[in-house]
């Protein structure tokens, strides 16, 4: 994940990206942080999603199972 | 909501425990979220999902990788010229085109260098008619010229031309 930049999430595009970064969440690792803090439950972190930057529901359920398979993978 | 709005981050979370969840840290960022699982507990599941569902300020747009919408079609008028345009020559093929691409900012010059671009053509459609007809038999005679070499038995029966 590294420093990249919060649109590189599956589901988050330029204009999400935007209202992300408008709440300080600029980068791939600050949104895992907030997946993470909300205890990787599905339901709270696509809410949250919902609620921050608009994200429809395919957008909520690509950027939540990108997150998810990475955590699966390497945390 | 206006009282659970008023809990302390640390009541939010008790009571959140009370109806067996198990909150993470109640953040600024997280707070909103188990406000809202709260209000979904205490009122259950099913009213909740009529009266309340996530709020946001922003409208929802399309994926971002989602194709933008196809460019909008050209406008039927030009459309029309065109199928009024079939029974006119080919040669005039080029013409509607550039009349077409034309029409697209402005109906007005397009007409007019239609117009300006057909000196030969009538207003009926009976002189056109004869020019078809008469490509129409220079192409088949072209397409007989091939099915006769195409045969294996026959040669080559294309007329020969002199000072070969």
């Amino acid at each position: 994940m590294g420093e990249k930049s919060v649109t590189e999430l599956a589901g988050i595009g330029e204009v999400l990206g935007g209202r992300l970064k408008d709440h300080g969440f600029d980068m791939a690792y600050v949104v895992l942080g907030q997946f993470l803090v909300l205890k990787k439950d599905e339901e709270m972190f696509k809410d949250w999603l919902k609620e921050t930057c608009g994200a429809n529901a395919k957008q909520q359920g690509d950027c939540h199972q990108c997150l998810k398979e990475w955590c699966d993978n390497f945390l | 909501m206006e009282e659970i709005q008023n809990l302390t981050d640390k009541e939010l979370a008790e009571q959140l425990r009370g109806y067996g969840a198990n909150p993470g840290p109640i953040l600024a960022s997280t707070r909103s979220v188990y406000e809202k699982r709260l209000l979904k507990l205490r009122e259950g599941v099913a009213a909740v999902d009529k009266l309340h569902k996530p709020r946001t300020k922003y409208t929802e747009v399309p994926d971002d990788e989602e194709r933008s919408p196809p460019p909008k079609p050209r406008s039927p008028r030009v459309r029309k010229r065109v199928v009024k345009k079939v029974e006119v020559e080919p040669e005039e093929v080029d013409d509607v085109d550039n009349s077409a691409a034309s029409d697209l900012t402005d109906n007005e010059p397009s007409q007019t260098s239609m117009t300006d671009s057909e000196p030969s053509s009538k207003s009926s459609g009976g002189v056109a008619m004869y020019v078809k007809v008469f490509i129409l038999l220079i192409v088949l005679f072209f397409v007989y010229l091939v099915y006769i070499n195409m045969e294996p038995s026959s040669g080559n029966r294309v007329p020969k031309i002199k000072g070969d």
